[in-house]
Order: C-alpha cells, then structure tokens, then sequence
C-alpha cells in the first residue's frame, strides 16, 4: 500500500466550480457515491419527514383539512419514500463509505458498477418525485400496494393512474440499485480485505455490511418479480396474476412482497446494529463483548428473516399460522443476544457520551420497545387483535425508522469527521438528540396505545369514535417536536461543514482502520496501513502494550489459541478465510 | 452533602436512584396516558374468542413489561455506573461470560417456546367451529367499495334438479319446484349467491356471483336458500358524508358464522371489540366463529386499505337477546318478495309503465354496474340510502341529483352518465315491484339452524 503514497492528489482543491461537479458526476470513488447517497437520502428524509407532518396536522382534529384522495397519496409516498428512498439508501451510503476502509481496501470491488448503482437509484428516485405530476396524482395504495386496488380489475371503483405504474417501475429500479450495490458489497468484502484482516477480524458494522448484502441479493429479485407481474397486470395481460377476476391471486402478490419486504426490514436495520456496535466499541473503550455470538445473531436474525415473511398476513386467512408464528418468536432470541451483548459491552466500560454514542444508547432503549412490542404480533391471536391497527405502526416505527434512524444519526455524528475532516458541533448534537428522543416517543408510544384501543391504520379521520383526540393531539405535537430536532440536525451539519471544528484522522481514539487514515481520506484510501491481529486494530496499536499483561485482553481474536500468540502473520489468512 | 449525593455514592444507592427515577417516568407516563384517556390494554371483549385473546394478551404484556424493565434499567444502570473518570482510564478487556451468554440465550429460549405452545392453544380455542350439533347462524359478510353487506338466508323450499358447474358463464339451473323464485330474488347454493333474472318453464336464468362470492360446483339435490339482505342502517356514529353506517344484527350466545367475501379490493371486517378481524380477499370466502356474550351495539370499520373512502367504511355490529334476534330475523325474512305463481319472463317481458321513456333493461344494468345498489338495495328498496323503487320524484329532478346530489350521494357527471342512461335506470326502477309488505311468515329460524353451519 505504501507504494501509493505518492499518487495522492488534492481533488478537493479544484478552483473551477464546474471542474468540481463534474468530478462529483463522473466519480468512481467510493466515498464520494458514499457521501452522494447520504445527500440524496438525507433530502428524501426530509422529504419523507414532511410527508409525515402533514399526515399528523390532518389527523390532529376531527374533520378534515386535506381530501381521502391527497391524504391517501401522503401516507404511499411517506412510506415508500422512507423506505425506499431513504432508510435503504443511507445504509447503503454508509455501507458505501465506511466499509471499504474498515477492511484496509483501495476502494469497491466494482467502482464502475457502484456508480452505476448510484444513478439508478437517483433515477428511480426522480420517477417516484415526478409521480406528483401526472394525472390521477401519486400511486396511492400504501407502500405495500396490496392489488386489485393497484389494478383496473373492473370492480375496483377508481383504478389507480400512470402514477402507480411510475411507482412500480421506480420501485424496480431502486430494487436494481440495490442488487449492484449488494453485489459490490460482497465481492469487496471476500476478495479485498487487507493483509491479516480475516473474516473473524472484521468490524462489526463490516459483518453487518455483509449480512445485509446477502440479504438484498436474495430477497430484492423476488420483489422486482412481483413488481414486473404488477407491471404487466396493469398493462397488457389483464389480472393474469394478482386479479381474482381473471384467475389471479390477490395473496401472490402480498407472499412476494413480504418474501422480500421483511428482509427488507433486516436490511434497514441490520447496518445500524453495526454502527451502533462500533460505537460502542470506541467509546467504551472495551471490546465488543461477545464479537462471534454477535455475528452469529447476525446470520441467524439474516437466515430467521426468510422464513417470517407471512407474520404480516396473519388476517389474510391465507396462511399457515403456526408455523410463521414459531419462527418470529424465534428471532426475539438472537435479538435478545444481541442486546445482551451491546449491554455488557458498556458493562464496566470507561464510558465516554459524545452525540454518537448518546444516538446509540438511544438505539437501545428504542430498539427494545420495537422488539418487544414485536413480540404481541408473533402472537397470533393477539395479532388478530392488533393487525392494522396504530400498535402495528407503532411497533414498526419503533424498530425499523426510529431505532434505524437512531442508528444511522449515531453513524452521521461519528463519521462525519472522517468523511469532512471537521467535528459535527456537540451541543446542537445533544439539543438534536434529547428534541428526537422526547419527539419520537410522544409520537410512537401514543400511537402504540391508540393501538390497542382499537384504532386502524390508512385513515383521514376519525369522526366515529371519539375519545381519540387528545391522544392524537399528543401525537402530533411529538411529530413536531421530532421536526424540530431534525431542524437543529440540518443547521448542525452546514454549521459544522463551514464551522466546526477541525478534526484529525483519529479524532474518537477509534478502534477500526478507517482511523487509520488522515481525514478525509485521500482517494486511495490508505498511504500505510497498521498491523492487524484483531479486530480492533487501532485499539492494539494505541493499548497493545499497557494491556500486555491483560489475561482478557487478545490479539488474536478468532483463533484457536486464546493467548493470542498467532495472530500475527497477516498476509497468510486474509485470502483463505474469505 | 445533600441525600441523593449521598446516595449515589454506593452501588445499591445508585441502583436504587436510577430504579426510582425510572419508575417515576413510568408513573408520569402512565398519568399521562391517563389524562388524555388512552387505553393501555386491549378493550374488553364481548366474545368468548375475544376474551381468549386478551388473556393470552395480559400474559404477553406481563413478560413484555417485566423484560422492558429489567433491560430498561440495565441500559441505564451502565450508562450512569460506568464513567470515564480519567483520560488513560483502561477498563477490562472482558468479552465473554460463558454463564451469563447461556442465560441470555437460554431464557429468552425458553419464554419464546412457552408463548409458542400458550399462543398456539389459545389460536386452536378460537379457530375451532362450531360442533356439530351446535345451531349456527350464518351471515355472508360483503365487502365492497364502501360499504358493507349482511345477507342470511332462510331454506326456500326446493332443491337443484341437476348439478350446477363452476363456469360463472352457465346461467341456467334447474330447480325441483321453480314456482318458488321471484324476479331480482337472491339465491344462495352453499356460499354461492345468485340473482335471479328470469324463468322460463323449469329452467331459471340467474346471474351469477353477486355477492363477491366464487362460483363453485353443486351437486343435484342440494338445499336451495333464499337469501335476503339484512342490513339495517344507524344514524350514529356517522362520518362526514354517510348518513348511515350499515348493521349486521346478530344473537348473543350462539355460534356465529361469519363468511366473509368482497365484491373488489381487499377489506378486513373488524369489531374491535371481537378482539379480532379477518380480510375480506375477492375470489375466496373466509369464515370467522364468534360466539357473543354481551349485548349491545359495536362500532366497527374496515381495517384493510381499500380505497379513497376507506374511512367510511364503518358498520355497527347489533347483538340481540335471542328472542329479540329471532322476532328481528322473521320481521326481516317476511319482507323479502314473496313467492309468486305462474311464468315471468324477465327483462323483454317486464311491463313498462305508462309514459316511460328509456330502456329498462339497460337501466338495470346501469343500476348495479354504477354500484347505486350498494346504497339503496339491490332492489331500489333502500339500505344506507332511500328507497327509490318505483319513485315518484320527476326525472329531471332525479338527473339534478345524479349531478349535485343532496346528501351523502356520490355525484355522476354527464361523461359517467348521460341524460338517456339516468332516464334507463329511471324506467328500470318504476318496473321493480315494492317489497311486500311484511307477511306472516311461520319461524324458519329453525329451519335455518338445521341448514346452516
């Protein structure tokens, strides 16, 4: 690596604006598309965030400000723009960034095709924006699009317009990004790891990289399946698959969708369980308490995630309940390992509280109410009772945006450095953190118990049962309040871009190779690169010598010899073990 | 040094400080909930199935609480013990516990595999039918775009002279005694409803799957049902457009039967205080056992997205005592068109008024594909909207309310409608005969109790 030490170049000084953006257009870079997806999936973010608030505005009273019609088209794109637009894309922003310099490499696997990637996704994203504008408005059948709502089946009473096929071909296309970029993520992290970087060495945030990247290459094909026949039901073969009245069937649809939208889940929360994982590492200055049962709870939350798809169709009296039922009740073990794990990481830790780890502590204590409530679902009975209701929208909100999103702050705080060279301003950090952490749980936790009285999801307004409003007062000034610290967030980052302060190339005493590195990093990455005989390199670097003496404390993490004496020969295991 | 310094300055103290205060944010939650008056448990049920399940519920909120707790005030407890108290501060080096990495693993194992088994009890209890011997009252659920229809049915009197097949176009059947169906009468074979539009001789002319249900095969000699719409309609718990929500009136104490169908999209029907629900899939019919304990009327609402008016797909579930339900069901079944004798020869034979203008006809077909019989009856007779067979309301009045309608009417603009199509479906409903008045009718309750199920 050292040999290219002399190819560093300042690309960052270029005076020409237009030379700049070019070089943003056309880069191969993987930090540049990294940052690029943090961009777009942040403004799809707020975009999404302000979808939401006006779902909450119209729900705040009885009566309405917004038609059936506009509001039904709000809560599709809400959710499809979270999802798709953004909780998908900034995993693969930092999955992006941080992963190729956590295992020591030059860059992707397939730049080329990371770019590619990219611009599909941006592209698939403008489709679903310029939706807006056709005639009939915005797909509006919810972000799950069950048919024949989505279909001209004959019966249903407004067929959607050409925004619902926009909606399904923008869908393919980010399903496509996705596929390239779960490619990439796998080939990079088998055949690039640096010289002694072994697979029982990679960080944690790397492991989940990599679990996610199986997951989307197994699941998204399925969705972009039942995408195409959605496609072709709208236009040309007239309900041959998703129209009873054709012969088709309208549950098809919902088995395919679930087959890759509850991995989907996984895929969204799984990279923020990493960050939170290295975050934990560094600020505790302990090692990850249980590196191999984690990443087994990792693989086997990512194998259990393919067997549960149909504990979302419970109600449809299509299928077969105990079996589904078994196997989510299943995936509380490993998440409850997991949790464990980051528990006792902490335990006895020399715990420091910068805004990156205040976000990850704040993933714990919001991830476990997820869980839990998740766990009233795996009950089938009891979700006879909850399904489609407000508690299903609490609970999914609790795991997969707000614990997720949580994540991915936590991972802005902590990376920003690295990817700016400057520090994200810490007490706008905390007045962010504490504005999210108040907002999100008078949002969700009323939502919960407006649940379980029995209030459903996909409605405008709720003239027919009182009783309600106070309630759902409190929910929307939380969705305010939630508003308000991601105002703060915003004001934060183009502060701390123009203002903040500097920060060197290991400003967290960090424990993975990405310190290793100036900040930002030059675009080969690495001029040299430390030993690696664990999977805290920089730890060992920084500690190794004081921690001599530490029965507990190993080099060699991963290998057969506890006392750690073997792990010191990189460059024969890194190719082997992948 | 003031006491909660003093405190804190031992482990059981701090443990002690940090379980207080997480307490404390429990209790002001739980009189926050209080104050706005939410429900922090799932409402009381008013079905043996309902009540199954919120038991089962209390028994998952009881671990899912205790395990929020005890995680809760872990994650505080090592957030607040362990501080970094100096920069080169070196903590343990730590990462495994094989004790407490098999305790962790371990029980949560063994709480999941007993939930398992607890849930899969309770989801036999309330999945199981009615036995055999069991009287049943069915109801035929149907979902459509947005509203809903209760149909029963009572034994007409007759059977199928031959098999009817599955071909939804095979409109002709054979009945043992045809005298018995009227025009525009529902039948019902099994879960398959049927309208029928003519007869000539023996041989009955129907239209298949009305009602949103499959066409299924029926063998020769089946029980034939006459089906009626069973709908009445409350002023309350109005949205801001229906004047009416529809509502399905049923027994307490007996098993019922819900067989749940729609007409186009997906829908879910939903009591909430059934503690349950289930998707109404177009192409399959689904069955849900209640059994009520308590009397009263139930608000309830479509669960599954279906559309722009999904909020107003709100229906109320009446249970009655079962004399009232029994008085309630003859008084509904007499209403329905009585047998008439003699050859009927359906549409090119149905006499015009005087001075009508339009071809009825097609004005029926207008009528059910515009899905005005969803609102007022399949027979113009009146459900969540008025009666309006045989109206007396002029034409261009009517065509006045087709464009701006009064009330909760949807509007139909001249490019959905024309004049001479509304003129068609204004000769077609001054065809259709009034109901019946209410006829002494002998109980068929029992009857129908036999034939259900």
């Amino acid at each position: 690596m050292a040999t290219l030490a002399g190819a560093q170049t300042t690309t960052y000084a270029g005076a020409n604006v237009w030379r700049a953006v070019l070089e943003w257009l056309t880069t191969v870079d993987h930090k540049k598309i990294g940052i690029m997806y943090l961009w777009a999936a942040g403004a799809f973010g707020l975009v999404g965030m302000a979808f939401s608030l006006v779902m909450r505005t119209e729900l705040a009273q009885t009566g309405t400000i917004i038609s059936a019609e506009t509001y039904n088209s709000i809560f599709t794109m809400h959710g499809s723009v979270m999802i798709f637009l953004f909780l998908l894309p900034i995993g693969a922003a930092f999955m992006n960034y941080s992963m190729p310099l956590q295992i020591g490499a030059l860059d992707m696997a397939f730049p080329r095709i990371n770019a590619l990637s990219f611009w599909i996704f941006l592209f698939g994203g403008a489709l679903l924006a310029l939706s807006f504008a056709v005639e009939g408005g915005t797909a509006s059948a919810g972000w799950t699009a069950y048919p024949p709502i989505t279909l001209d089946t004959g019966n249903n009473a407004e067929p959607p317009g050409a925004g619902m096929d926009m909606w399904l071909v923008g869908v393919i296309l980010l399903g496509q990004a996705s596929i390239f970029g779960s490619v990439n993520f796998l080939v990079t992290i088998f055949k690039m790891r640096a010289p002694g970087m072994t697979m029982w060495r990679l960080p944690l945030f790397t492991w989940t990289t990599l679990v996610t990247g199986l997951l989307i290459l197994l699941s998204t094909p399925v969705l972009a399946a039942a995408l195409v026949l959605g496609f072709i039901d709208r236009n040309g073969a007239e309900g041959a698959f998703f129209d009873p009245a054709a012969g088709g069937q309208p549950l098809l649809w919902q088995n395919l969708f679930w087959f890759y939208s509850h991995p989907a889940v996984y895929i969204m929360i799984l990279p923020a369980m990493g960050i939170v994982s290295d975050v934990f590492g560094v600020f505790t200055r302990r090692p990850i308490f249980g590196y191999r049962s984690m990443v087994l709870a990792l693989v086997a939350i990512g194998l259990l995630g393919f067997i549960v798809w149909a504990h979302h169709m419970f109600t449809t009296g299509g299928v077969f309940l105990p079996f589904f039922m078994g196997a989510t009740f299943l995936i509380a073990v490993p998440t409850g390992v997991k949790m464990f794990n980051w528990i006792a990481t902490m335990w006895r830790g020399s715990n420091i509280f910068p805004t990156a780890m205040l976000f990850s502590v704040g993933f714990l204590m919001l991830f476990l109410i997820g869980g839990i409530t998740g766990v009233f679902h795996a009950a089938v009975p009891v979700d006879f009772a909850l399904h489609d209701t407000y508690f299903v929208v609490g609970h999914f909100h609790y795991t997969m945006s707000i614990a997720a999103t949580f994540g991915f702050l936590a991972g802005c705080y902590y990376w920003f450095p690295k990817m700016f060279g400057k520090f994200m301003n810490e007490g706008l950090g905390k007045l962010h953190f504490w504005l999210l952490f108040i907002g999100v749980n008078l949002i969700f936790f009323t939502q919960l118990l407006l649940g379980l009285d029995g209030m459903p999801r996909r409605i405008n307004d709720y003239v027919a049962n009182p009783g309600w409003e106070l309630m759902n007062m409190l929910t929307t000034i939380g969705a305010f309040v939630s508003a308000a610290g991601m105002m703060v967030f915003l004001y934060n980052v183009f502060y701390s871009l123009k203002w903040g302060e500097r920060a060197g190339a290991d400003p967290w005493e960090g424990t993975t190779l990405e310190w290793a590195t100036t900040s930002p990093p030059p675009p080969h990455n690495f001029d040299s690169l430390p030993e690696i005989r664990s999977e805290r390199p920089l730890f060992d670097l920084r500690f190794g010598e004081r921690l001599q003496d530490d029965p507990h404390y190993h080099v060699n993490n991963g290998h057969s010899d506890p006392k750690g004496g073997g792990g010191s020969q990189p460059s024969a295991s890194a190719r082997e073990e992948g | 040094m003031r006491a909660h310094q003093r405190l804190w300055r031992t482990r059981f103290g701090r443990l002690t400080l940090i379980m207080g205060a997480a307490g404390l944010g429990l209790l002001a939650l739980a009189g926050l909930t209080g104050v706005a008056g939410a429900q922090v448990a799932l409402p009381e049920a008013v079905s043996e199935q309902g009540d199954a399940i919120r038991d089962l519920f209390f028994v998952v909120l009881a671990i899912g609480v205790l395990v929020f707790i005890i995680v809760e005030v872990m994650i505080l407890w090592v957030v607040f013990r362990y501080r970094r108290k100096s920069d080169d501060e070196l903590p343990t080096q730590v990462a495994h516990h094989t004790t407490a990495e098999v305790l962790w693993t371990g029980i949560p194992t063994v709480i999941v595999v007993v939930l398992f088994l607890v849930s899969l009890f309770v989801l036999q209890d309330i999945q199981a039918a009615a036995d055999e011997d069991e009287p049943v009252v069915v109801v035929d659920v149907q979902g459509r775009q947005w509203a809903w229809a209760f149909n029963y049915a009572v034994p007409l009197g007759t059977e199928l002279a031959e098999d009817v097949s599955n071909d939804p176009a095979e409109t002709e059947i054979q009945l043992k005694d045809p005298s018995l169906v009227t025009p525009f009468m529902t039948l019902k074979f099994g879960i398959e409803h049927m309208r029928v539009v003519a007869r000539a001789g023996d041989v009955v002319t129907v239209e298949r799957a009305v009602n949103g249900t499959v066409p299924i095969g029926h063998a020769a000699g089946a029980a034939v049902m006459r089906s009626f719409n069973g709908t009445d309609t409350v002023p309350e718990g109005r949205m801001q457009a229906a004047d009416n929500t529809p509502v399905v009136t049923v027994p307490v104490g007996t098993m019922i039967r819900f067989n749940i169908a729609s007409a186009d999209v997906l829908h879910a029907f939903y009591t909430p205080q059934f503690l349950t629900k289930l998707d109404a899939v177009p192409g399959r019919v689904q069955t849900l056992w209640v059994r009520i304990t308590d009397e009263g009327d139930f608000k309830s609402q479509c669960a599954e997205f279906c559309g722009r008016d999904h909020a107003r797909m709100i229906y109320t579930v009446r249970a009655l005592d079962p004399d009232a339900y029994e008085s309630w069901f003859e008084d509904k079944a007499g209403s329905a068109p009585e047998p008439v004798d003699g050859d009927f020869g359906g549409e090119e034979e149905v006499e015009q008024e005087e001075g009508a203008v339009g071809n009825p006809t097609n004005g029926q077909n207008l009528f059910f594909a515009l899905g005005c019989n969803v609102c007022h009856g399949d027979f113009g007779e009146g459900l969540v909207g008025p009666t309006i067979a045989m109206t007396i309301v002029p034409l261009d009045r009517v065509i006045t309310q087709y464009r701006e309608p009064l009330e909760a009417m949807t509007a139909f603009p001249p490019d959905q409608v024309s004049d001479e199509d509304i003129a068609d479906i204004y000769a077609w409903l001054q065809t259709v005969p009034r109901p019946p008045v209410a006829a002494e009718i002998p109980s068929k309750l029992a009857e129908l109790i036999e034939a259900g199920g």
